[in-house]
């Protein structure tokens, strides 16, 4: 067993191995302007709460129109043209066509040193500009050991003003190729009667001119957006308290198969949402989150795990489906997963999704108090033998023994548990330093941990144990949706 | 990484900002190089790490409204940005360690090359760590955050922090000391 505190000199070499170049000044100062940019659009919108961009005036106006023609010519030739109105384009996302949709007619690229810049496509509709590019053979170092090929693009306008982008992102391109990499990025609207812009690219490149031309009409998938009523439920748990402990600070983590889930309705609480719905000419795409609102068994793991969502018709029967990674939130917020999928028609509704569990982080604890005395002497020893059960696992306490500068806690598992050492705190009083060991035995898992403190604490005591670990909350979470009647349909409207 | 007492004062500058939007370049100069180095270490590409930066200044900036100060903004900050290098899609890979700065080790040559061994035997170490451990050395060397930060950020209390830290130290020293044995 060590008692550990980390020395400063172990510390420098950590931060040594694992240093990393300071950000680029260059790329410093751009960002700042760029959000100092921002920030003054933003300031002025504020001041300003009844500003719109003009391209939303135009959209609101067609569809005040389309709602009084609904009153007058009824409601599917009113469908028909908001048809019209929107489009599914794969891998851009949901675009707003009322003024037509500018296109680049083809990949355009230049060539220097070596690096090639592609804008591969570009999508420009009343809302958003759409731009993919990607650059090829980048040296990640010059020669003078400074980074290149960095900054982000922008677009120029022909009066000189140029349009920061908003969002988006990309990877690299392949394993095979480490330094080239392929981006979308959204920039804000170009004005309506813009066809020519300037590409900025980044890696002190050329310019690139992009010539627009008005998409075809069939250019983007019909899209009409409806309504996005669902129900939605959640497991309750059946809380069992495995063993008599005197508190247990967080629920016990029902990981237990056998552990009952009721579904239950959760309108407001964690679970399942759906917030937009498109319907094309041949599916569906439903998009939506999954939301932590605090009352979990664990906190939302965004970033890892899977979410192993079951999509079934009304007859119970699984739905094939695609995730549609090009529909989402402008901004996101922690603790929510987003998802967007495309169903295929026919579709046999409602439909039910099912999220079968989720990956929480979880910090399980056990409290347990012991009066040491007032004076507890080096050595002594308060045999415990007590069995807890954290986060599914059983581990035995066998004692608390008093040392030079603290308590040491000797615990163990059954050789079957992996590998999960346990925190050991006093509650309510900061230790200074400490360490532990473990001893893999046939049978048994052996551990030892210390907690040393400037001044000892005394008489009654509390003994904090907590386990952490991220585990597969088991649900289901449930989401139904029921697709619209039969007036939803391909053929062409007769008119009423 | 303490907290430091020289700090200007966080909730000023985050109330300025909402009241003003042009006020958020405290914050960002205050945030950006540990953001960029978080997310450099997390990613290992620069263009990426760059984008990743800019993703997350330009999300908080319109998520300040929203944000409701409790004294954890850079556990806010932070999180955002964990989000957006989780959503690099790309595969993760290390910062070469050619590419790391390195502080140069005074003394002698010979006092130099263990240095850079160690250094390299430690880097070796550590990028064999489960993503969770990793992490915690990412957020306490590279981002320098306090305990209190990461204890927020990771839902953890800071004790369980410092001493799940701690412990990963203590078995890293092992194993680098056997390694030079």
């Amino acid at each position: 067993m060590n008692d550990f505190a980390p020395s400063h000199q172990l510390e420098d070499k950590i931060h040594a191995a694992v240093a990393v170049p300071p950000a680029r000044p260059e790329f410093v100062d751009r960002l700042h302007t760029d959000l100092m940019h921002r920030a003054n659009m933003k300031d002025r919108k504020a001041l300003r709460p009844f500003y719109m961009r003009p391209a939303w005036i135009a959209l609101l106006a067609v569809i005040t129109l389309l709602i009084g023609s609904t009153l007058i010519i009824g409601p599917r030739r009113v469908y028909a043209a908001m048809r019209q109105l929107f489009g599914y384009i794969p891998g851009v996302g949901i675009v707003e066509q009322s003024n037509g949709i500018r296109i680049l007619a083809g990949p355009v690229s230049v060539e220097q040193s070596g690096i090639t810049v592609t804008v591969e496509q570009v999508v420009a509709d009343a809302t958003r500009t759409f731009v993919a590019y990607s650059v090829v053979g980048i040296p990640s170092w010059d020669k003078s050991g400074v980074p290149i090929c960095t900054d982000p693009p922008s677009l120029q306008l022909s009066d000189g003003s140029t349009l920061s982008f908003l969002g988006g992102g990309g990877g690299e391109i392949g394993p095979d190729k480490p330094f080239s990499f392929a981006t979308n990025y959204i920039f804000p609207p170009l004005p309506a009667d813009v066809r020519q812009v300037v590409f900025l690219s980044p890696c002190q490149m050329p310019a690139i001119q992009l010539n627009l031309i008005l998409a075809p009409s069939d250019f983007a998938t019909p899209a009409v957006e409806i309504a996005a009523t669902f129900e939605s439920s959640g497991p309750q748990y059946t809380t069992t308290t495995p063993m008599p402990v005197p508190e247990q600070t967080f629920p016990p983590a029902p990981n237990n198969p056998s552990t009952p889930a009721t579904p239950t309705p959760v309108p407001h609480g964690s679970g399942l949402h759906l917030e937009q719905v498109v319907e094309l000419d041949n599916a569906y795409i439903l998009a939506g989150n999954f939301t932590d609102v605090g009352d979990l068994a664990g906190v939302l793991s965004v970033d890892e795990g899977t979410y192993p969502v079951l999509i079934t018709a009304a007859d119970g029967q699984p739905v094939s489906y695609t995730s549609r990674n090009d529909i989402r939130p402008a901004v996101e917020l922690g603790g929510v997963w987003y998802w967007a999928y495309e169903i295929p028609k026919p579709v046999h509704g409602p439909l039910t999704l099912t999220l079968t569990s989720i990956p929480v982080h979880q910090e399980n604890s056990v409290q347990i108090p012991l009066d040491v005395g007032k004076n507890p002497q080096l050595g002594q020893k308060w045999e415990l033998n007590r069995t807890v059960n954290l986060g599914g696992y059983d581990f035995v306490i066998d004692d608390i023994a008093k040392v030079e500068n603290g308590y040491s806690i000797h615990y163990h598992t059954n050789a079957s548990v992996p590998d999960l050492s346990l925190i050991i705190l006093v509650a309510g009083v900061d230790s200074t330093q400490g360490g532990g060991s473990s001893n893999r035995q046939p049978q048994e898992v052996l551990y030892s941990e210390t907690i040393n403190f400037d001044s000892p604490p005394t008489g009654n005591l509390t003994f904090l144990l907590i386990l952490h670990k991220i585990v597969q909350l088991p649900g289901p979470w449930t989401l139904t949706w029921s697709p619209p009647g039969p007036r939803i349909s391909t053929v062409a409207w007769s008119g009423d | 990484m303490a907290e430091d007492p020289g700090k200007p004062d966080e909730a000023s500058l985050i109330a300025a900002a909402r009241q003003d939007p042009g006020e958020f370049g405290q914050i960002y100069q205050l945030y950006i190089q540990s953001i960029f180095r978080y997310l450099y270490s997390r990613i290992g590409s620069l263009p990426e790490a760059e984008d990743a930066t800019a993703q997350t200044f330009l999300a908080a900036l319109e998520g300040l409204g929203s944000y409701q100060h409790r004294g954890h903004f850079a556990a806010w900050l932070f999180a955002i940005a964990r989000r957006k290098a989780a959503d690099t899609s790309r595969a993760r890979r290390q910062v070469p360690l050619e590419n790391a700065e390195q502080s140069p080790a005074e003394g002698d040559i010979l006092q130099q090359v263990i240095q850079t061994e160690q250094a390299a035997a430690l880097a070796e170490l550590i990028s064999a760590l489960p993503e969770e451990e990793h992490e915690l050395i990412r957020l306490r060397y590279v981002a320098e955050l306090s305990f209190s930060e990461m204890g927020r950020l990771l839902n953890r209390s800071e004790d369980a922090v410092k001493k799940s830290l701690y412990r990963l130290l203590d078995r890293l020293q092992g194993q680098l000391e056997v390694s030079h044995e």
